[in-house]
């Protein structure tokens, strides 16, 4: 089998039985990467020399004879709006075109103790805010299944890129579905911690009450953990109702932009990013905002703006937020009698390129099963449905309550494996 | 509804073209069309959901945490113009 094929937990222990060296496995993964991403497009950079650096020195721990962590070696790609210091960090945006990150988000601090390889970082939405990865500044990922469509937004590079072997694993943002709607897409399982679960200290904002990084894989490693938890136990079916959840796309689009259009507004050009020629203070705002960002971000600044404007405020950011701990609520009584929920992903497998650019409103009905997952904080997961071979990926996902991953993946890996 | 869009761009402080007002005026009126159906919820006694948790704010000491510590030349080297190392800015006033 060839590297690029295995589990995370297989090449763990394919490095430590020395079947290969962490720089055999990293010189594997970029020669794989310069073939094939020419026609994918999943990176925006590669950091070769800092990888193989950094996979030397597992190879001497190794070699040392000391132990390390699982992730010791895995080479993985990060979505390009979380930071590693020293290197870029565009945010799929004009407006960061010749950022470099200042420090290490927490997730980046962490897999660097752990001694992981950061191969590059991933193409993404600007700002995050999209689902085909078509609203990137920079380029269009391809589906890795099929180079007419999308494979999904935001983290659409990151999926694809384990989708197509280019990274063992990825990190991604979810704020309505921007890691499981592309998992669905790509094939890949595609997780979404309980808000709050993991630090979103050095992710770039977008909305602060949903926003949360979570993890592509082939097949997570957790589950392999979970899955003690939860073997021997029956599953059984019950239909639930959800009945706000109906509602959850206009709560999104109304909380959404509200928060992007506070989070966006610090990339005025004062103390980073590009700035542009400006005969005063104010005309620098005008002026930056309005050549750096892209027409999905301005789109959403605008709507933010709108409804948290005075006069607008209690009929649509408080309304929101009101039919927002209704949904909640929906999720908590149906949680009494169930443990997990099943629902798709999306409404349909990755569509074609360009084929939702043009409008909007279709384009926002992408996630509309992964939205009400964020507004309630619950953490979910996309599984890719088996025996599809030969026909476009799709995933299904499963909701677990608060700080229950482990259910989720549980359930996840026994399907897997059944 | 009643959408401006180039007042909205002006409390956003970003400067739209009028190709781009245009469309976004024509985006958002069908997507507050949409938004429309919030209004037959009945929300009478319901508590905004303001944030992701329901968690309280807690507050950690202050004092210097070395792993949080942002290298100085790191941010002023980020600086888009400077004058020596000083942040430089337009003027307010013109």
């Amino acid at each position: 089998m060839e590297i690029k094929e295995l589990t995370i937990k297989k090449f763990h222990e394919g490095l430590f039985s020395k079947d290969f060296s962490a720089v055999e496995a990293t010189n594997a993964f970029f020669d794989y990467i310069e073939a094939k991403d020419k026609e994918i497009d999943a990176y925006l950079s590669i950091h070769k020399g800092q990888a193989l650096a950094n996979a030397k020195e597992v190879d001497s721990i190794i070699a040392s004879g000391e132990t390390l962590d699982v992730l010791a070696g895995t080479p993985l790609a990060i979505k390009d709006n979380i930071l590693i210091e020293g290197l870029p960090a565009t945010a799929g945006s004009k407006i960061l075109k010749d950022y470099i990150a200042s420090y290490d988000a927490s997730v980046t601090n962490k897999l660097k103790q752990d001694r992981a390889i950061f191969l590059g970082k991933t193409n993404l939405d600007e700002f995050a805010m999209g689902s085909s990865t078509e609203n990137s500044a920079y380029k269009i990922t391809k589906n890795p299944h099929d180079l007419t469509r999308v494979p999904g937004g935001s983290s659409g590079g990151s999926a694809a890129a384990v989708a197509s072997g280019m990274a063992l694993g990825a990190l991604g943002s979810d704020t309505g579905g921007s890691i499981r709607q592309p998992a669905s897409f790509c094939g890949a399982v595609g997780l979404k911690p309980t808000y709050g679960a993991v630090s979103r200290y050095g992710l770039i904002s977008m909305a602060s009450s949903l926003d949360q990084i979570g993890t592509f894989a082939k097949i997570s490693l957790v589950m392999e953990e979970a899955i003690t938890e939860l073997k021997n136990k029956g599953f059984k079916f019950k239909k639930i109702t959800l009945p706000h959840t109906k509602y959850a796309l206009s709560v999104y689009y109304i909380i959404m932009p509200a928060e992007v259009s506070t989070n966006l507004s610090r990339f005025d050009g004062i103390r980073y990013g590009a700035r542009e020629k400006a005969k005063n203070l104010l005309d620098l705002y005008y002026e930056n905002k309005g050549a750096g960002f892209g027409p999905e971000s301005k789109r959403r600044i605008i709507l933010g703006t709108f409804v948290l404007s005075a006069g607008y405020y209690d009929a649509y950011y408080a309304k929101a937020q009101k039919v927002r701990r209704l949904i909640k609520n929906d999720f908590d009584e149906a949680f009494k009698g169930v443990d997990v929920i099943l629902t798709p992903v999306a409404p349909t497998p990755a569509f074609k390129i360009g084929e939702k650019t043009n409008n909007p409103l279709d384009m926002y009905l992408s996630d509309i099963f992964t939205i009400p997952v964020n507004l309630a904080g619950l953490p979910g997961i996309s599984i890719p449905v088996k025996g599809r071979e030969g026909r476009l990926p799709i995933g299904f996902q499963l909701i677990g309550k608060k700080w229950r991953e482990a259910d989720i993946l549980g359930i996840g890996r026994v399907y897997e494996e059944s | 509804m009643d959408l401006k869009v180039d007042y909205i761009a002006k409390l956003a402080r970003i400067k739209l073209d009028s190709h781009e007002e245009d469309k976004f005026a024509e985006d958002l009126g069908k997507i507050l069309e949409h938004f429309k159906e919030l209004q037959s919820v009945n929300t009478e006694g319901i508590a905004p959901m303001t944030g992701g948790t329901e968690l309280k704010n807690i507050f950690r000491k202050d004092e210097l945490d070395i792993r949080r510590e942002v290298a100085r030349d790191n941010l002023v080297n980020a600086f888009p113009d400077k004058e020596k190392d000083y942040l430089k800015v337009p003027p307010i006033f013109d």
